[in-house]
């Protein structure tokens, strides 16, 4: 069950599990974006995945080890590696069946029949097989004139209305949005801080999500969200209601830090996720290009 | 130590770590590459990352386990996973840090000094934030006829151009190029047999890679080798040793290459972006094709 008002359910079909993506899987679409690019430039917007980098503080690290095999002789050395980790660390997209409740995936697919530790048999990241589409980034702590947010400060849908009409941009359906925090930038200068709290969307986003027909929204953080402590539960309304009930994509530790420095506010977004069978998310390295 | 008619050591200077890629750097090679794209149409080239997927058969199988983490007030459940993998399973490009010989690495590193549990500190994964440039499928299989190659089966430099010719392809420096031997046919249908040796590129293409400046070379199976048997080291693995090592030619792995043989697409933009694993000597990934 959804609040209708603010709800993607049936849009597409009774079996459909992409949610939003839907808007951008024709060739029209696709041509669309790709005359975005005109410069050239490629952003990469990972982080690093490594286990001292940007990861959820409550997570454990991202593991990885090297394996040297001397199989052929003198002449010949092979490296390999085994990573162990959570598919929501460094920078990764949540499927649309991160989050569930009332007994109900996105779309009505049943969690007691769908969801379980072999991982979500409906609406898993496999669906996802690219997104590529026009990418907008917003940046709040520019607008603010701030480095970054203040710890727990929410980011409101007036905020993001107010960014985009000063950076000029005007929001499509369709669009991946990508919001500057600027909080990327304690990583390194405070990490205590950094961990404890994260500026973010606020509830008041998500009838701008659906007014929009965003596909994704993200941030320069581990999670798309305001957390006043990371210890303690927090309402998640991105993940209780974007996710399930209006099937728009979350994207997570977003490096957005030389778009801002160069003012690259719209751009080609592609997105691959890894095609891990039921997976609940995936990590990947999103392009920017311009 | 190279043989200098095959090798790349030093021709982007001493401190490179990213072999042939430099070709595609430029803004221009980006434009020209999106110059490509007419219809809009996307392939992505990923098999499925599972445990009863593709993968090299003497390789651990990825594992992938899901958590539930329930809240009752209000009601609400996230649902996570682990995943525990070799880099180099399913769909995924070698770095070219991948192998050494001789105590060196590309472009003359020290494997002492740089390669140990931790990784490789030169050449690793992390330097590649993306490949982005023009694709070209060679259909080997189709140009011979056959579903698929058969075991252990070589594939030439005249092959290669023969499919070219015969598909009305010219090779270009800095080119992606994918060949499709037809093996991950068998994959569905007899996963022994599969699993037991793999059709390949041989030491014969590895003067024609230098003579094209191909960025990356590609095949639809586990390996981009011949494998006489999977597990022994009977026959060498000279893409990994000479292509890798020498030319700074990047090897991918476990391409899905049956959408675009059966549309007959052959050239498009290749867009691959491997996650940013720092030292990592390689790295899973889904690569589109666009045109």
């Amino acid at each position: 069950m959804t609040n209708e008002n603010l709800s993607n359910w049936g849009r597409w079909g009774p079996d459909d599990q992409i949610g939003v993506l839907n808007l951008i899987q024709n060739q029209t679409a696709v041509l669309e974006a790709i005359k975005l690019v005109k410069k050239g430039d490629i952003y990469s917007l990972a982080v690093p995945l490594e286990k001292d980098g940007p990861q959820f503080p409550l997570f454990h690290k991202t593991w990885r080890v090297s394996h040297w095999q001397h199989l052929y002789g003198p002449e010949l050395d092979i490296i390999d590696d085994v990573i162990a980790m959570e598919t929501h660390s460094g920078t990764h997209i949540d499927g649309i069946g991160h989050s569930w409740h009332d007994g109900q995936l996105y779309n009505g697919f049943s969690s007691d029949e769908f969801a379980s530790s072999r991982g979500v048999a409906r609406v898993g990241i496999e669906n996802v097989r690219h997104i590529f589409g026009r990418g907008v980034m917003l940046d709040v702590a520019a607008y603010k004139g701030v480095d970054h947010l203040g710890a727990a400060e929410p980011v409101t849908a007036t905020d993001l209305d107010n960014v985009a009409v000063a950076q000029g941009i005007e929001l499509k359906p369709g669009d991946v949005v990508l919001v500057r925090t600027g909080w990327y930038n304690l990583f390194h200068s405070d990490n205590e801080s950094w961990s404890r709290s994260f500026p973010g969307p606020d509830g008041s986003v998500l009838a701008w999500l659906k007014e929009h027909d965003v596909v994704a929204i993200g941030t320069d953080h581990p999670t798309c969200e305001l957390f006043e402590s990371i210890e303690s539960p927090v309402e998640m309304p991105l993940h209780r209601h974007g996710l399930r009930d209006l099937g728009v994509y979350l994207l997570e530790n977003l490096d957005l830090e030389e778009l801002a420095r160069d003012k690259v506010y719209e751009f080609l977004f592609v997105g691959t996720p890894l095609r891990i069978t039921h997976g609940t998310g995936s990590p990947w390295n999103p392009l920017a290009i311009a | 130590m190279t043989d200098t008619n095959l090798s790349n050591w030093g021709r982007w200077g001493p401190d490179d770590q990213i072999g042939v890629l430099n070709l595609l750097q430029g803004r221009e090679q980006v434009l020209k590459a999106f110059s490509m794209v007419r219809e809009g149409k996307i392939y992505s080239l990923a098999v499925p990352l599972e445990k009863d997927g593709p993968q090299m058969p003497t390789f651990h199988k990825t594992w992938r386990v899901s958590h539930v983490a329930e809240r009752k007030d209000p009601e609400q459940s996230i649902i996570d996973d682990v995943i525990i993998m070799e880099t180099h399973s399913g769909t995924h490009i070698d770095a070219i840090g991948h192998v050494w010989a001789d105590g060196q690495f590309y472009n003359g590193f020290s494997s002492d000094e740089y390669a140990g549990s931790r990784g490789v500190e030169r050449t690793g994964i992390e330097n590649v934030r993306h490949i982005v440039g023009r694709g070209v499928m060679l259909d080997v299989a189709a140009y011979r006829g056959v579903d698929h190659l058969q075991e252990a089966e070589a594939i030439t430099p005249e092959d290669l151009d023969g499919a070219a010719r015969a598909q009305g392809i010219a090779l270009e420096p800095g080119d992606v190029v994918m060949i499709r031997t037809g093996w991950y046919t068998l994959f569905g249908k007899d996963r022994e047999r599969w699993a037991t040796s793999f059709p390949g590129p041989n030491a014969s293409v590895l003067p024609w890679l230098k003579e094209h400046d191909v960025c990356a070379i590609g095949t639809d199976h586990p390996t981009c080798e011949l494998r006489i048997k999977v597990g022994s080291p009977e026959g060498g693995l000279p893409l990994h040793r000479y292509a890798l090592r020498d030319l700074g030619v990047y090897i991918l792995e476990n391409l899905d290459l049956e959408e675009l043989a059966r549309d007959k697409v052959y050239e498009f933009l290749f867009i691959g972006a491997p996650l940013r694993l720092t030292h990592a000597t390689g790295s899973p990934w889904n690569p589109l094709a666009i045109i």
